[in-house]
């Protein structure tokens, strides 16, 4: 095993690692930002409501909301980041995995959706 | 001092510690707002899981970049994790409380149990020219080879299972099943493990978080601890030895077990 295939097995999934890292980032700044607003201005913490009415009823519970959905989303952008990675490299059963695994997670954020969203 | 330090405080112990001894965390985030602050359990199972991603991705992203990580492994068995979280985050609506904290006492019990065999077993038997997933015979392919796949993936499906139902990222069952049962290389299946623990923690924390079972005021203080701690946890662990750690740690699980145990009685 040569140190350039060492690197270049490395190097394949860089996009994954940008992803994870950026998006973990982001998503912690996010949250940080809602919690520092929210104590800033002493307001009421809402309790007992789902992600998504604390994001439509705004003020910082939903800045935090919106940092907790990005959360959530940044393994899915990830493993997108991965399907990619394999098409590219043109890895037909390993694609055909990550892209099952993608279509799953979609599916259960967009059934949670369903179940979470006001009126339903 | 303010509630918001206080759980933050308790998430950066959770994720140091997590990192130290290669944990998601929430095997100890769940008892702390459980017993600490007092949180009902799906609420604290909520917050965990969502929690869990946080270190999960973090240390994910340089296990990845490392080459450390088998991504490919990694997402084949998210197959069977996915489907057991999102199937241990519905159940966790239905089944009681108590039964819960009884499953989680369990849980705590068998994690103790293997990080104590883990001392001792001491990296036997590893072959230190296979602990390299970054040596591709293709453009991602790893140089040693898995074996017992469809058990792994059966075997990830009650990982997910007790993610998705327990709140935590199910490495104290992912990291005996690709080293023991697969024969994958300690370091690279726990490695792997942390890399899936994000995607199994996502899914069931959907449910969670789109159920209204996670308080967003409670949790940010806790991803905000776990991410510093676990951050802290990574640099620091070169440098101190985890023997008396994984001791405290054991001390710690066997406390909160009994403390759980009592919970699930009806007599905490």
């Amino acid at each position: 095993m040569s140190a350039s295939s060492r690197r270049a097995g490395a190097r394949s999934f860089e996009a994954v690692a940008t992803i994870l890292r950026l998006g973990t980032l982001l998503a912690v700044v996010v949250i940080a930002t809602g919690l520092a607003w929210a104590l800033a201005t002493d307001a009421p913490a809402r309790t007992d409501e789902t992600v998504l009415e604390l994001v439509g009823d705004g003020g910082p519970d939903a800045v935090i909301g919106i940092g907790l959905i990005g959360l959530a989303l940044v393994p899915i952008g990830a493993l997108a980041a991965a399907v990619v990675t394999f098409a590219r490299a043109g890895e037909r059963r390993p694609l055909a995995v990550a892209a099952s695994v993608l279509v799953l997670m979609l599916a259960t954020l967009v059934a949670a959706f369903g179940i979470g969203a006001p009126g339903a | 001092m303010p509630n918001e330090l206080l759980l933050a405080a308790s998430g950066l112990l959770a994720g140091a510690f997590g990192a130290l001894l290669g944990l998601g965390g929430g095997i100890l985030i769940v008892p702390i707002l459980t017993l600490g602050f007092g949180v009902p359990l799906p609420a604290a199972v909520g917050t965990s899981l969502i929690s869990v991603i946080a270190t999960s991705t973090g240390a994910a992203a340089i296990n990845v970049r490392a080459g450390r990580a088998d991504v490919r492994l990694g997402i084949t068995l998210a197959a069977g994790t996915v489907v057991g979280a999102v199937t241990g985050g519905i159940l966790a609506g239905f089944v009681p409380e108590r039964i819960v904290a009884g499953l989680f006492a369990l849980l705590l019990v068998y994690t103790g149990v293997t990080m104590v065999r883990g001392l001792f077993a001491g990296g036997r038997g590893e072959d230190p020219a296979a602990v390299d997933p970054s040596a591709p015979d293709g453009p991602s392919a790893p140089a040693y080879r898995t074996r017992r796949l469809p058990t792994a993936i059966a075997g990830s499906f009650v990982g997910g299972n007790v993610s998705g139902l327990l709140g935590v990222g199910g490495g104290v069952v992912m990291v005996p099943l690709m080293h023991l049962v697969m024969g994958a290389p300690i370091k690279v299946a726990a490695a792997t493990s942390n890399f899936m623990i994000g995607l199994t923690a996502a899914a069931g924390a959907f449910a969670y978080l789109f159920r209204g079972d996670i308080d967003a005021r409670l949790a940010a203080p806790v991803i905000l601890g776990v991410a510093a701690g676990a951050a802290l946890g990574a640099t620091v662990s070169g440098r101190i030895g985890t023997r008396p750690l994984v001791g405290l740690f054991v001390v710690v699980v066997a406390y909160v077990a009994v403390r759980m145990a009592l919970l699930a009685l009806g007599a905490a």
